[in-house]
Parts: C-alpha cells; sequence; structure tokens
C-alpha cells in the first residue's frame, strides 16, 4: 500500500498549557512494497509519525493517505477497523502489551477481533509461531514464564499471523540481545521480501538502516531533515551528526581506511570476507 | 580484598525446574572494572540479583566485601552494592530528582544534614546537580539512568553493578552512561560490574567474563577476548566487524596480536603491515 503525508503537522494536548508540537508539515510518500528506515534522536517525532499510519493519531492539520484511506480532521468518521487490519504494529516493547493466559490466546487474540475465518487461525498461528522460531510447546504457556527475547517473538507473531500488507516497526528489537537482534531483522526483512509487505522501521541502530532500507528518513525536532537513499544519507556525515546520528560502523571504517591509505572502497552490502578481498586486492594494486 | 565472590552455588528459580546456576564460582577484586557478558537467559541478571541478596541460593555462599550473604545481613549488604537495572521506568520512586536520590538515604536513617550533601555529591557525580526540582519522568532516558546511578551511589556502595543499563537507552544515552561510569571510576576507587552487550562498554572493562547457560565460558582481559573468535561464535556472541576484518585479512598475511575492538586500531596494524611489505 502507499502511504502518503500531505502537509502533516500533529500537535499533543492542544489548547492547554502542555501542548506540544511533535510534527511539523510532514510530505512524505513510501511506495507500495517499499522498506524505508525512520531515523532520529528520542523526541524527534518518531513514533508520533508511526502513529499516523495507522489511524491511532490523526493530524492535527494536513492529511494522511493510506492506499485508499484518508486521514484528516475534518473527515468524518471512518472504519478504522479495515485499516488496521491491514497495518500491523510492533510497538516499542511490544511485550508490555501481552495480557493473555497463554501464548495461543495472545496470538489467537487479532485474528478473532478482526473476523479471521475460524478455520484459518490455527493453520496462522502455526505458521506464524514457525517464522519466528518458536517451538509449539509454548503455546500453552503463560507468555510470563519466558525469557524477554521469547516474549517478544510471541508480541511479533500475533501482529504476523494477521498478514498485515503494511508493517510498522518502533524499534522492534531494542533491549533484545545481538544474536536476537539479527534473527528479528532477518525475519522482517523475510517477510518483506516474500509478501512484498511495505515496511516502515523506526531505528537507533544504523547499520541496520544501512542493510535493510530502500530508503532512510531522518527526523529531527519533528521535521524531516534529510531523505534519501542509504548511500545518499550517510553521504552526509555533517548533516548527521546535526540530529544527533551516528554513521554505521561499516561507512566509517571504510572512511578511516580511505584516509589512511588513499583507497576508496564502495560499500555494496559485502560482507567482512569480500571486503578483506577488496582491501586487499586494492593494496596489492598500490 | 575481594568485592564479590561466589563459592559453589546453586540456584533454581524452583524445585522442578533446572538449576540456573550449578556449582557456579566467581571471584572480583575490590577496584577491578569487570563487564560480563552472554546470550540472554545465559544467567547474568540472576548472579547480579544473588549478589545484592534479592535471591538467596540454595547451596553455596557469597560474599560481598568479605562478608557472607545471610538473611540477617542482606540490609548492609545492599549498602555495599547498588544496582542499577535495565528499565529506566521502574527506578523512580520519588517527584523529584532531589526526592529520589534522597530516599534510599532516608530508609537508612542518614542524618539530613548528611543527607542533603550526599544528594549534592551523587547529583555531581553524574553531572545532573541542574536536575535537582526536575520531575524524573520529564528526563530524557539516559538523564533518568543517572538519576539512578546518583541513587545508588549516594548510599556510598563499594560496588555499582549495572544490569543492562544501557539496552534500553538511545545511542546519546548509551554515550551519557559510559561517560559516567568512566568518571565514576577515575573519581572514586570503586568496584565496577557491568553486564552488557554494548563493545564500547566491554572496551573499558579490565576483564571480561563471557557467561554461557549458567556457567563462565571465558574469564579473560578485554583485548584477548577475541582471540577465541571461534568458540565465542558458536555460543551464539556477535563479532564486533573490525575483529571479523581482522581475522580475515589475517588469511591474506597481515598479522594481528590482538584483535583490534577499534576501527582506528585495525588501520594502524594493517598500515604497519603494509609498509614492511
Ligand atoms: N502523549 C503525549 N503528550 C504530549 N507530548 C508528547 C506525547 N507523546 C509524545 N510527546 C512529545 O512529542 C515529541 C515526539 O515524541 P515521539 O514521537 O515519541 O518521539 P520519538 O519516537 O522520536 O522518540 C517529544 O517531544 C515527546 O515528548
Ligand atoms: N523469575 C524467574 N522465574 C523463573 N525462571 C527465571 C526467572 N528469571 C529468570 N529465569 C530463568 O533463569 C535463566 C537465567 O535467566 P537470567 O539470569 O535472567 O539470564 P540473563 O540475565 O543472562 O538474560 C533463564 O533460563 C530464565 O528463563
Ligand atoms: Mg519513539
Ligand atoms: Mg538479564
Amino acid at each position: 500500500m502507499e502511504i502518503t503525508f500531505k502537509d502533516v503537522s500533529y500537535t499533543y494536548q492542544p489548547n492547554t498549557p502542555f501542548s506540544h508540537q511533535a510534527l511539523t508539515n510532514m510530505n512524505l510518500t513510501i511506495r507500495d512494497q517499499e522498506f524505508v528506515a525512520v531515523v532520529g534522536h528520542t523526541g524527534s517525532g518518531k513514533s508520533t509519525l508511526l502513529q499516523h499510519i495507522n489511524g491511532l493519531l490523526i493530524p492535527s492539520s494536513g492529511e494522511v493517505q493510506i492506499g485508499s484511506f484518508v486521514l484528516s480532521k475534518g473527515q468524518k468518521k471512518q472504519d478504522l477497523k479495515k485499516l488496521r487490519e491491514k497495518v500491523g504494529v510492533v510497538f516499542q516493547y511490544p511485550e508490555h502489551q501481552l495480557f493473555e493466559e497463554t501464548v495461543e490466546r495472545d496470538i489467537r487474540f487479532a485474528m478473532e477481533n478482526f473476523h479471521i475465518p475460524k478455520e484459518d487461525i490455527q493453520p496462522r498461528i502455526m505458521e506464524a509461531l514457525a517464522q519466528v522460531n518458536l517451538e509449539e510447546e509454548v503455546l500453552a504457556k503463560s507468555p510470563f514464564e519466558l525469557s524477554g527475547g521469547q516474549m517478544r517473538r510471541v508480541a511479533i507473531a500475533g501482529v504476523l499471523a494477521m498478514k498485515p500488507e503494511v508493517l510498522i516497526l518502533d524499534e522492534p528489537t531494542a533491549g533484545l540481545d545481538p544474536q536476537g537482534q539479527q534473527a528479528i531483522m532477518d525475519l522482517f526483512y523475510r517477510i518483506h521480501k516474500e509478501r512484498g509487505t511495505t515496511t516502515i522501521l523506526v531505528t537507533h541502530q544504523m547499520a541496520d538502516a544501512l542493510a535493510y532500507a530502500d530508503r532512510i528518513i531522518v527526523l529531527a525536532k519533528g521535521s524531516m531533515l534529510m531523505e534519501g537513499t542509504p548511500e545518499q544519507v550517510f553521504a552526509n556525515p555533517d548533516l548527521l551528526a546535526e540530529a544527533n546520528l551516528d554513521m554505521p560502523e561499516v561507512l566509517t571504517l571504510l572512511n578511516h581506511f580511505e584516509e589512511r591509505f588513499g583507497i576508496h572502497i564502495a560499500y555494496q552490502r559485502q560482507s567482512a570476507h569480500d571486503l578483506a578481498k577488496e582491501m586487499i586486492e586494492k593494496l596489492r594494486e598500490t | 580484598m575481594v568485592a564479590i565472590e561466589f563459592r559453589d552455588v546453586y540456584f533454581r528459580y524452583n524445585e522442578d525446574t533446572p538449576w540456573v546456576l550449578k556449582n557456579f564460582n566467581l571471584k572480583i577484586e575490590s577496584k577491578e572494572t569487570v563487564a560480563i557478558l552472554g546470550h540472554n537467559g545465559s544467567g547474568k541478571s540472576t548472579i547480579a540479583k544473588l549478589a545484592n541478596g534479592l535471591l538467596m541460593p540454595q547451596a553455596g555462599e557469597i560474599f560481598i566485601d568479605d562478608r557472607k550473604i545471610t538473611p540477617t545481613n542482606v540490609w548492609e549488604i545492599r549498602q555495599k552494592i547498588g544496582m542499577v537495572f535495565q528499565n529506566p521506568e521502574n527506578q523512580f520512586v520519588g517527584t523529584t530528582v532531589r526526592d529520589d536520590v534522597a530516599f534510599g538515604l532516608e530508609n537508612r536513617a542518614i542524618a539530613r544534614e548528611e543527607m542533603l550533601r550526599r544528594i549534592q555529591e551523587s547529583l555531581q557525580q553524574v553531572g545532573m546537580e541542574a536536575y535537582e526540582n526536575h520531575e524524573p519522568h520529564h528526563l530524557s532516558g539516559g538523564q533518568k539512568q543517572r538519576v539512578a546511578i546518583a541513587s545508588v551511589m549516594a548510599i556510598h556502595p563499594q560496588v555499582l553493578l549495572l544490569d543492562e543499563a544501557t539496552a534500553m537507552l538511545d545511542p546519546r544515552g548509551k554515550k551519557e552512561i559510559l561517560a559516567t561510569v568512566l568518571s565514576l571510576k577515575e573519581q572514586l576507587a570503586i568496584t565496577t560490574v557491568m553486564i552488557t552487550h554494548d563493545l564500547q562498554e566491554i572496551s573499558i572493562a579490565d576483564r571480561v567474563i563471557v557467561m554461557n547457560k549458567g556457567a563462565i565460558f571465558k574469564d579473560t582481559t578485554t583485548d584477548k577476548l577475541f582471540n577465541s573468535h571461534q568458540e565465542l561464535q558458536s555460543i551464539g556472541l556477535t563479532i564486533p566487524l573490525s575483529v571479523q576484518l581482522a581475522i580475515e585479512l589475517e588469511q591474506y598475511g597481515y598479522p594481528f596480536s590482538t584483535y583490534p575492538l577499534k576501527q582506528e586500531e585495525l588501520i594502524e596494524t594493517l598500515w604497519k603491515s603494509h609498509l614492511k611489505m
């Protein structure tokens, strides 16, 4: 589904002393089946932006279009349930929202809520469970008996079982160990590729933005500071520093290499093995 | 002096579940800076909770500052070992930063003047003195964790134990905590234990302990850690890019005496070898 923001501004608690404008004149198009990373310092408006995509927030001014749904202040009430069926959200720390007595009931919950045909539910649970790499045994357990990493997977399985066309991921790997982070990012990428899911990822990990995103959007103080392919965005270290963001490790390393040896190596998602090989080949040429 | 010692410790959460720690032994000397890493579920937080008496072992003994933890002295022991946990939201009790730091002191019946002095002192140590009257929940994640550290430091512990205290923070928050820990280390003769997955935090430690399934898998120094990269990978740890590249570059005859955690180190070693070729 294509997603368009037209002059979107959003103010929390308007007309009160606590009024706070969190988004200012956002213009943005996310193409169908695109993988977009949204990066920016804490408080820059990333979560606010995401919550507009499933109608959790309605723009204070401007309009958001998601497929055929239009969200704007003037718009008369629509069936947001239809939208939310298609837009799956993995919130920050989604395991905090688990509440059912068993894992199975937690994964089942959204599907029943959205009236997925009864006969589809069980197969979808099994499929989602396999996708997040959990054993069938956990279905009967209470989510609270599981480790933090397992609880995260249960919460994600509940979202995946809905087979959303759009996946919104708000720092989905925060707080996990490195291997757990890798496994979950690989999972989202695989689903994006296999199902053509339009994916919007909020992350602090520039390495993930570089590795997975077709396009990166940099937010600062509720506005778009920069957008472009990872190559374009990371060619702008000064602007990134302004947004309090780091460069991905592999790019700083290649920069150090270039400074020292005067040899440029373009990063094209090479493995460490291939990067080393390229370094050596170029060193031997000199 | 020994800051923390586990002697033949057995611990499990329930009688019908497996041992989380089985005949576990660990000794951390006073003033050491130690990083503990390992995959989720390897027993790191269990060690932390045993060390400050939140949990009691089913068998074996635990000593803090050479004193054995018993059910009757837990309260005194907690004065010696201050803990900061992962979630900054869960650690606040006061309505202002000052109240929050005061809370632990009031609980210990410390005289008012001394209390005020310590609040000042500990907020200064973490660089939060300007926020005394702020409400904790309006602070950034990194600031919240610094206040949590100040609350612990106000008790004057011998050991500061951080259990993934930066895992929920953004990059700036992580840097703030790292700088705070480094500065505490310089100002005070304190033992620091950091449970972490973060390479930068690991790189400021003198010693690194790698946990795997409730046992110590490696007990080594930071610079030697990745000498056993194959084993570390086999237990699911990720190898930093600079080390991965060093391993690959060795195949082409560029030697590394230690695997570099820092990119600059990698490039400099490569440069020196290159000049000799
Ligand atoms: N419910 C709310 N009420 C008032 N202000 C809020 C609310 N939620 C977020 N904000 C403010 O809006 C800004 C953007 O927040 P958010 O979108 O959560 O940022 P990010 O996800 O980039 O950290 C911040 O300054 C935040 O304090
Ligand atoms: N409160 C608890 N009840 C039952 N089992 C627990 C509890 N806390 C942890 N465990 C189990 O103990 C083991 C070690 O957990 P923990 O010490 O939290 O590991 P780490 O901190 O390294 O992730 C894991 O198998 C975990 O599932
Ligand atoms: Mg957010
Ligand atoms: Mg833990």
